[in-house]
């Protein structure tokens, strides 16, 4: 047990190593570089003179390799750099932004577990019935929906039949938990839905291996209430599988935050991706990505281990 | 975590027997039938294109986001109305289907393929190999799909084939670490080990066993994937960055009717509604396909 | 083993289900039915402008001080203090010193802290008012101007302005400090000498004569710094350096997200009250970048405006009509158009006959009626070379090429001169970012009319750039707003060597010559003559670009909002301080 979580930590080093050497080349496959995008932003003026400048203020006119090794050595430094554009240091912009983000996925997944537990739940013990039958259709239904339209379906529905939108003005969560909330609620739901929609099977098909279990059939020949048997013995391990999938399905969660934050103008880590992608700002997409890719990496790791300490049948490597 | 067993229903020695079998099989997963009947339909009517209607994808015939039935500059009738830029909604739906199913087939197949022989490789070669495979793997897993398919069809500019090698990459990770799962457990069992000790070539040993055994995991992946493709270009297109004007896809026509909703909601909700129904047709025919080939798998993302 | 159990009634249900809830969403949010003809809407059609209402731009400022802006106002100011303003845009800064920008966002968003030494009335975006100079007199041989500075005015921290502030401003201007660019002030690079005359005048001397110049300090990105604020530690570093003189005090604000600001209670601008402007308590501005997001803002009263790029025109007049009587719109005319660029490095366009057989055969109506809007508005109007502030934009149906009567002669004129170059069936490569990709795609739609196969190569900003900067293209979708409202601003920013046509076709001699007499024409007939001989070389002997329409502008959906003068917000590239601005009582904000 402890030379495996020993073992899994220890692989985070070569995995990070190869986690900054692809964001390093992700950023550099773009075409043009962030003079281009910085002129270009504004029509299509061509300043040669201000491309050159811009360039050589930032080192983008050095050879590849070096770049590359002034990344790396930065990194060692654990510096994550300067934005190309605005100037502020990327472990600034990341503070700045990673709450909304972070926020924005755990409150889908909370969104997409409080569905999917109990409809998965009443799935499998209705099996073949048609609430089950209903269930699984539209689990199948949001899994088709692409979530930026369900999130701007779900805006103009509230709009036109409620009046109401939500807050535009960004707190943070402890400053105004209630705003925050508004705010988050609809793209939440939006990402939410199709994580539900993973779950809500997985939630059924592993309640029904329980159900079949032994024990489970003694207790409910004996007669006990089925609902004490469920909450007691089924219900712990439905949970366990649905924490696993947030895990694997956390960096799938991220991409509908990258979507739905621009429309609904939250200033997370998506977005910051997304303009410093079109502005080919590469330090701070470089910065970001890495951020993003280690945090889902060690995120993955916990649950992991997490899993390995709860469930004693996993048969260690 | 997850294994595969083989299902008599679909192995080689009854293969000669398909139609019957087609037959019980739909009769025993109405909903694969029913989501590969929609598919078919959708299937013609997108190869049906320049038959159907009379009209180019490409060419203005009306005002902008003209009505559900109606007639142009030229009384031409649009039966579905006319898009952002007056075009016929009918027409452009099967082009677009064109290119969104292109990138729907071609995006898992070359990723699960792709996937495939890394996760065999991997999990045959062991060692070294394998552990620095895994590297790659993890750090591929870990990042947003999105955010790599966005670098990636920007490096190769904009085109269908940018799209497809981008959305490919996102399955490449998850597709190869659950084929090497599979063939791990496949490596260990008494054939395998007896052709190794009967001196069969590592070739021969990967394309005769462990690569037709994987076929089953590989295909529930592949059909996971159309659907997954077909929603992941639509998001790409909302950011900019998916299949550029003037080839149409599914997810640019949403993406660009956006602007147009309040002059007449058909015209995204026209695109939004078949890349849902078809999104869901092929995930049915996947659900079906994956009860059929592997039940263990059910379930698992 | 488990086996799926659903039949097919549920999934027919699922997809009644979807199908009625989008449905529903249709007859709610189409705002009518989706069969029924599209109804012109009463406030946008009254509203689009008119090409007679252009202003007339080359007019030369007067050498006397111009009327104050209090005077033509009513004297009575009930109800119109208090409240606070919320305004929803597209983008707002990523920048606190927004000089170094080019881009039109951050002004939004800064420009109220800040004094120009003149400004351009909001009402017509032309004519010259007085800011923080109550005079100005042009130098008879128009290379210097002399600025009359007021008294008392105070920046925001206390400190009071003096004429070193205004002196430092424009040197910092004139040379930017290592490795910073204006990339909107290059035009103050050819200043030559900034002289204090006494403790209100001060001389600012420019290199070539210019009548024009004036034009400069108006401009959104001429503010007056602090030179004691900007020459602190870090420089302009955060919202707390965004000091200046302006109606507003900057109170919270934070990157491309927000800026919020309160009443400068020492502004040196008085209302008909007798106390000083602005009427509002504070003012925001609010980054929603998404249309649909900024529709919702507006319609459930969390915003006050909605502010929408030229490109976004079509999206507001769609939510005008489907809000209904809440909103309003108003537009801002713009000095811009949307024209195709035209790669002279290489044939065929380095021959004039082939540029001239592309701006022949756009069929200039044709792309008028595939851009026209359901409502029936329009889009764009045609137009020549200079958009906006064309001074002879009524003629341009007789003058130019493609109008109803001249139509047929001109497309087969055309016809001819491409068959003569060999160019009939031609195909072309045409660049476009994909925010224009719509206009980009209409043009190909009117040159594959005329027999011409384009290839649409569409990318995002830097792509494009790329694909400009190797000139590996044919023609490419362009539409710029120019700051500055004059002809002469618009060929030097646009079509020159040096302007942002780097592909474009060398200009005639001639033109030089026939700038220089425009810029140093003090009185406005010699100025029309000389404008009205550059428009006949350029579409004779020049044809740098093929002006495709006139951009209808700005628009903006506005609620609750009330303001003192007539006119459009005008808030692009012309100043606008918000200064005589208030909000009625149905604001939840009052």
């Amino acid at each position: 047990m402890r030379d495996y979580i020993i073992r899994r930590v220890l692989l985070l080093i070569p995995n990070l190593f190869i986690l900054a050497t692809l964001t390093f080349f992700l950023a550099r496959v773009l075409p043009g570089d962030v003079a281009l995008g910085l002129v270009a932003e504004d029509g299509s003026v061509i300043d040669q003179e201000a491309v050159l400048v811009i360039r050589e203020r930032l080192g983008l006119d050095d050879p590849m390799p070096i770049q590359y090794a002034r990344w790396m050595l930065q990194l060692l430094q654990g510096d994550l750099g300067k934005s190309d554009v605005s100037d502020l240091s990327v472990v600034h912009i990341v503070a700045e932004t990673a709450e909304v983000t972070f926020l924005l996925a755990i409150l889908s997944v909370i969104i997409g577990a409080a569905m999917a537990i109990p409809f998965g739940i009443l799935s499998a013990m209705m099996r073949g019935r048609w609430p089950d039958q209903v269930i699984r259709t539209f689990s199948a239904v949001f899994l088709a929906l692409p979530n930026f339209w369900l999130g701007i379906l779900l805006l103009l529905a509230l709009v036109t039949w409620f009046s109401w939108s939500p807050p535009i003005f960004q707190e943070t969560f402890l400053d105004a938990p209630v705003k925050q909330f508004q705010r988050l609620i609809l793209p939440a739901v939006a990402i939410g839905t199709s994580f539900a929609a993973v779950a809500t099977r997985l939630t059924r098909s592993t309640m029904l291996e329980v159900l079949n279990q032994d024990y489970i059939r003694t207790a409910r020949a004996k007669g006990l209430f089925p609902n004490r048997v469920i909450i007691r013995h089924a219900l712990p391990n439905a949970v366990l599988p649905i924490i696993t999938l947030s895990a694997l399905l956390f960096a799938g969660l991220l991409n509908g935050a990258v979507v739905l934050e621009r429309i609904f103008a939250l200033p997370g880590m998506g977005v910051e991706i997304v303009t410093a992608t079109s502005e080919r700002d590469f330090q701070l997409l470089q910065g970001l990505v890495l951020v993003l890719g280690a945090f889902v990496m060690v995120w993955m790791l916990l649950i992991d281990l997490v899993y390995v300490a709860l469930d004693k049948r996993i048969q260690l490597e | 975590m997850i294994t595969a067993t083989n299902n008599p229903e679909l192995s080689p020695t009854r293969a000669n027997r398909t139609g019957s079998a087609a037959w019980r099989i739909m009769r025993r997963h109405p909903t694969g039938a029913v989501g590969l009947a929609i598919t078919i339909l959708i299937l013609l009517f997108i190869l049906s294109a320049g038959i159907l209607t009379p009209h180019k994808y490409d060419r203005t015939l009306s005002g902008k986001a003209a009505p559900m039935m109606s007639r142009g500059f030229d009384d031409e009738l649009l039966v579905l109305g006319g898009d952002e830029l007056g075009r016929d909604i009918l027409t452009r739906l099967q082009h677009a289907g064109r290119t969104s199913f292109v990138i729907g087939l071609a995006a898992p197949l070359l990723g699960v393929t792709l996937g495939t022989i890394i996760g065999i490789v991997s999990a045959y070669r062991g060692g070294v190999v394998d552990l620095l495979v895994q590297r790659v793997v993890d750090v591929l897993i870990s990042l947003p799909g999105l955010v790599l398919a966005m670098a990636v069809t920007l490096a190769l500019g904009f085109s269908v084939w940018g799209v497809i090698i981008a959305l490919s990459l996102n399955v490449v990770g998850g597709s190869s670490r659950v084929v090497r799962s599979h063939a791990l457990t496949q490596s260990q069992l008494e054939y395998v080990q007896a052709a190794r000790a009967l001196g069969a070539s590592d070739l021969r040993i990967i394309f005769r066993h462990l690569l037709p055994n994987s076929m089953a995991v590989s295909l529930v992946l592949f059909t996971v994937g159309v659907g997954a493709a077909i929603t992941a270009e639509a998001g790409l297109s909302f950011l900019g960055l998916g299949v550029q004007p003037p080839t149409p896809s599914w997810g640019n026509m949403l993406t660009f009717a956006q602007q147009y909703f309040r002059f007449g909601a058909h015209i995204a909700v026209i695109p939004g509604l078949t890349i849902a129904i078809v999104v869901f047709a092929i995930n049915l025919v996947g659900d079906s396909l994956r009860d059929i080939l592997d039940p263990h798998l059910r379930g698992r993302g | 083993m488990m086996k799926p159990q659903i039949t097919s009634t549920p999934t027919a249900v699922a997809l009644l289900v979807m199908t009625l809830a989008a449905f529903a969403v249709i007859v709610s949010c189409g705002g009518e039915d989706p069969t029924a003809t599209p109804v012109p809407a009463q406030p946008t059609a009254t509203q689009a402008p008119a090409p007679t209402e252009a202003p007339a731009p080359t007019e030369a400022p007067e050498p006397t001080a111009a009327p104050e802006p209090t005077a033509a106002m009513a004297p009575d100011s009930d109800g119109k203090r208090g409240g606070a303003l919320i305004r929803g845009v597209s983008r707002t800064l990523r920048a606190w010193d927004y000089n170094t920008e080019a881009v039109w966002f951050a002004p939004q968003s800064l420009q109220r802290h800040y004094s120009n030494l003149v400004r351009f009335d909001p009402a017509d975006g032309t004519t010259i008012i007085p800011d923080l100079a109550t005079e100005w007199a042009i130098a008879d041989d128009a290379a210097g101007i002399n600025f009359t500075i007021r008294d008392g005015v105070q920046f925001h921290d206390g400190q009071g302005l003096t004429l070193e502030d205004i002196k430092w401003t424009f040197e910092r201007s004139k040379s930017p400090p290592e490795g910073e660019r204006y990339p909107r002030l290059l035009a103050l690079q050819s200043i030559t000498d900034i002289t204090i005359i006494d403790d209100n005048n001060i001389t600012i001397a420019y290199e070539n004569p210019n009548a024009e110049f004036i034009q400069n300090f108006a401009a959104a990105w001429g503010i007056v710094f602090a030179q004691h604020v900007m020459e602190q530690e870090g420089g302009m570093n955060g919202p707390d350096r965004v000091v200046g003189t302006g109606p507003f005090i900057i109170d919270e604000a934070e990157m491309e997200e927000f800026v919020t600001s309160r009443n400068n209670p020492d502004y040196f601008l008085d209302a008909p009250d007798g106390d000083p402007f602005p009427y509002l308590d504070e003012m925001t501005t609010v980054a929603l970048s998404d249309v649909e997001a900024r529709i919702a803002a507006i319609q459930t009263g969390r915003i006050d405006i909605a502010s929408f790029d030229p490109a976004e025109f079509a999206p507001a007049v769609g939510a005008l009509n489907s809000i209904g009587d809440s909103v309003r719109m108003e537009i801002s005319p713009l000095a811009g158009i949307n024209y195709l660029s035209m790669n002279a490095n290489g044939p065929p366009f380095d021959d004039l006959k082939a540029r001239r057989a592309a701006y022949l055969l756009f069929d200039r109506l044709r792309m008028q009626q595939l851009e026209s809007l359901p409502t029936g508005e329009f889009a764009s109007v045609p137009t020549g070379f200079f958009g906006t502030v064309d001074p002879f934009i009524d003629e341009i149906p007789d003058i130019w090429e493609v109008s109803k009567d001249t139509r047929e002669e001109a497309l087969a004129e055309g016809q001819a001169l491409a068959e003569e170059l060999g160019l009939d069936g031609f195909e072309m490569v045409v660049g476009s970012r994909s925010f224009f990709q719509e206009l980009a795609q209409l043009a190909a739609q009117v040159y594959a009319d005329a027999g011409w196969e384009v290839t649409l190569n569409v990318g995002d900003s830097a792509a494009n750039a790329e694909l400009i900067q190797n000139a590996n293209f044919e023609m490419s979708m362009s539409t710029p707003n120019v700051v500055l409202p004059s002809v002469s601003a618009f060929l030097l920013e646009q079509y020159l060597p040096g302007g942002r046509e780097a592909n474009a076709a060398p200009p005639p001699d001639k033109i030089y010559d026939l700038l220089t007499e425009l810029q140093g024409a003090t009185d406005p007939v010699d100025a029309l003559a000389a404008t009205r001989e550059i428009q006949k070389v350029m579409r004779e002997e020049w044809i740098p670009v093929v002006p495709m329409g006139k951009q209808v502008g700005s628009s903006e959906l506005v609620a609750n909002y009330v303001q003192d003068r007539p006119g459009a917000l005008g808030q692009w590239f012309n100043l606008h301080t918000w200064t005589d601005v208030w909000i009625d009582e149905n604001s939840p904000r009052k």
